[in-house]
């Protein structure tokens, strides 16, 4: 998330903010002063020459009435006649002789008959001690073995796992099928029963940061459903497979819809919770309750806390760019900063893109969809105070202190006639700054309804910057709505979050 | 240094001459320079502009130099109009200027708003009070880290400090940045 930098405020500062910047202003390295130097002299000798060079050009007059005359003198250097004769006779003899080169190459054609020879020719040949063999339902073996340039031996046996229609056919056929249709029972499918997650990498390789893209079901009988976060479901059926390359024996599942090859992966036995879809590591199908649960927390986590950092700007700063000046209303009020001079402060209302608001209890509603009931109620109540109806837009309303909390200008928000407006002079700038976490969210401390979240966060918007901070959050499942939300933010060193993530084991 | 000073200098050597211009107003330009171009401009970028400032410098040494005058607002009225011409040409090539027709000349006079300039330049001086009551080292680690966009290591090496004692200290100063400035109404 990007968000204005206070610091931008600093930006074409007066002469005396101006003094007080360059005070704090880093050294210059000496690099960087001998690169500016050598450039400045760069410019100066070019400048310089120009002005002495225009002084010294007599040659060229000029009259009152803006005639012009004279001769402007080219300087050439002599050799650069030489240069440009041998380049000419260089490219003239070379339109010569690759035009010769290209007429002889055409000349030495046979007639043979009439016939066009092919364009290109294949010659297929197995290579020696490789063997074919594949197995298919009824148990007879097919193997596929190759050889490759490298000399490693690439054997591939597929389990094809088809239908009892499909099985009779394969078995008075003798041929294997591959995809389509619906299974019958397999003993290797058997084995990656159950349900996976379907995750896909956000920074590069697929981990615990990685984000949901659906549900896979796999069937003992070889079919599998696919549901993807849009709650869209397909299904089809997974042939399991195996791949030796350079000696090393891989295990793949690939799944199919009506014969077409869908998305499929490695499976590797060190680590059975998961299954590695492509060749890079931007995805994977993770299946085991904890690891899937862990998973549905991070996801759940991050929309919120992100949210979090969302909304509190928008709700600190007066929903910034969401006021609608066309519905507003102007009172002159004692300004605290300018020694309580009368001044008119223009209040707004709130609307457009989804921020409706038209009470405190609108804006605490809108909390509530990332604070618990407790939270919330321990959260302050956003400033505001209430105007007298009999007042008009327009009017000055007199204070008692305007230079107290309570003072008007200082207020967020009024309740004027029944509507909320919004504060659109006082001071408002832009949030401090929260970046999205580049490294996975740790998820602890897991009950029925609640667990714990740390959250590497940094301060300022330099996504390169190191983390230096981490956000200990606590979730629990409101009972007033059946929906997950924070409970708990406090903020700890980064140090926190690295020895979480280093005792984190998936 | 006086121009009386800096004439004498260029009459000794005009290339020690310079050189001491560079290393004694540099920072200084750079400031000023930096301080117009950080929202549109690179670092390269700056650097170029403060070249052109010391080649203007340079060549007003020697050319068109007013006796006994403090060098230093001469450098500071260069460095100013010359980051102005370098901003307004870098925007230029960002939005693809093209000439404006009548009808939008209203728009473009209507661009500079006097309150908004007052108001910025209030809260400038109230942010700039609040960073200076943090104290030494804070201060300067806040004004590096997020108006001179350093980080860590090289900030650490300014304030002789190691890089995680900076980053521990930038995040509790931002903290009690962002305090102070609650206590004074600024973020509502």
């Amino acid at each position: 998330m990007k968000m204005n930098n206070i610091f931008d405020i600093l930006e074409n500062a007066e002469d005396d903010s101006m003094e007080r910047l360059t005070d704090k202003c880093p050294e210059i390295t000496d690099a960087q002063l001998d690169r500016i130097l050598a450039m400045s002299e760069k410019k100066y000798k070019t400048r310089k020459k120009e002005i002495t060079g225009n002084k010294k050009d007599n040659n060229i007059k000029m009259t009152e009435n803006s005639d012009v005359s004279g001769v402007e003198h080219s300087k050439r250097p002599t050799w650069a006649v030489t240069l440009r004769i041998a380049a000419s006779l260089v490219l003239v003899a070379g339109v010569a002789i690759g035009s010769t080169v290209m007429l002889r190459r055409n000349s030495g054609i046979v007639n043979d008959g009439g016939k066009i020879p092919p364009a290109a020719t294949a010659t297929t040949t197995e290579g020696s001690g490789t063997t074919h063999v594949t197995t298919n339902s009824s148990g007879t073996t097919i193997k596929n073995g190759t050889t490759d340039k490298n000399g490693s031996t690439i054997t591939t046996v597929v389990t094809a796992v088809s239908t009892a229609k499909d099985a009779n056919k394969q078995q008075s056929g003798g041929t294997g099928t591959s995809g389509g249709g619906a299974a019958v029972s397999s003993e290797s499918v058997k084995a990656y029963a159950g349900k996976w997650q379907y995750q896909i990498a956000t920074n590069g390789l697929v981990d615990v940061s990685s984000r949901d893209n659906g549900t896979v079901i796999v069937n003992e009988d070889g079919t599998y459903s696919y549901t993807d976060t849009n709650g869209y479901t397909s299904s089809g059926k997974v042939e399991i497979s195996t791949e030796e390359i350079g000696g090393t024996r891989l295990t793949t599942v690939n799944f199919y819809v009506g014969g077409v090859y869908q998305f499929g992966g490695y499976y590797d036995d060190s680590k059975p919770y998961e299954i590695n879809i492509g060749n890079g590591g931007t995805a994977r199908l993770v299946r085991g309750d904890d690891i899937i649960k862990r998973c549905e927390y991070q996801n759940t986590a991050y929309e919120l806390v992100e949210k979090y950092y969302k909304m509190m700007p928008i709700i600190k700063f007066r929903f910034h760019g969401y006021l609608d000046l066309n519905d507003s209303v102007t009172f002159k009020i004692a300004n605290p900063y300018s020694n309580g001079q009368i001044e008119d402060v223009t209040f707004a209302r709130i609307s457009g893109n989804g921020f409706e608001f038209d009470s405190i209890e609108d804006i605490m509603a809108y909390r509530r969809t990332v604070y618990s009931e407790s939270l919330a109620k321990r959260e302050l109540v956003p400033k505001y105070k209430t105007i007298d109806d009999s007042y008009n837009s327009g009017d000055q309303i007199p204070e008692a202190d305007p230079y107290s909390e309570d003072g008007l200008y200082y207020q967020s928000f009024i309740i004027y006639r029944g509507h909320l407006y919004a504060n659109t002079v006082s001071p408002a700038m832009g949030w401090l700054g929260h970046v999205e976490p580049r490294e996975p969210i740790v998820i602890t401390d897991i009950t029925s309804n609640s667990f714990r979240a740390y959250y590497p966060s940094l301060t300022g918007e330099f996504v390169t910057e190191p983390y230096t901070g981490c956000d200990i959050v606590d979730f629990v499942l409101d009972p007033s709505c059946g929906e997950w939300r924070m409970n708990s933010l406090t903020i700890a060193d980064y140090s926190v979050y690295q020895s979480k993530a280093a005792e984190a084991k998936y | 240094m006086t121009s009386r000073e800096l004439a004498d200098m260029i009459q000794d050597s005009p290339a020690k001459c310079h050189k001491a211009l560079v290393k004694e107003y540099g920072r200084y330009v750079y400031a000023i320079v930096y301080n117009k171009l950080r929202g549109c401009g690179t670092n390269e970028d700056v650097e170029e502009c403060v070249s052109d400032v010391f080649a203007d410098v340079f060549l007003k040494c020697e050319f068109d130099l007013s006796l006994d005058n403090d060098v230093k607002y001469l450098i500071g009225t260069i460095a100013k109009r010359k980051a102005i011409d370098r901003f307004r040409s870098l925007c230029a090539r960002a939005n693809h200027m093209t000439d404006a027709d009548e009808d939008d000349i209203h728009e473009l006079v209507a661009d500079f708003s006097v309150d908004d300039h007052v108001d910025r330049s209030e809260l400038r001086r109230v942010l700039l009070d609040k960073i200076d009551e943090l104290g030494e080292p804070d201060s300067t680690i806040l004004i590096q880290k997020f108006y001179y966009n350093r980080n860590s290591n090289e900030i650490a090496k300014s304030v002789s400090m190691t890089a995680t004692a900076v980053r521990a200290r930038c995040s509790r100063a931002m903290n009690k940045l962002r305090a102070k400035l609650v206590e004074v109404g600024i973020n509502g």
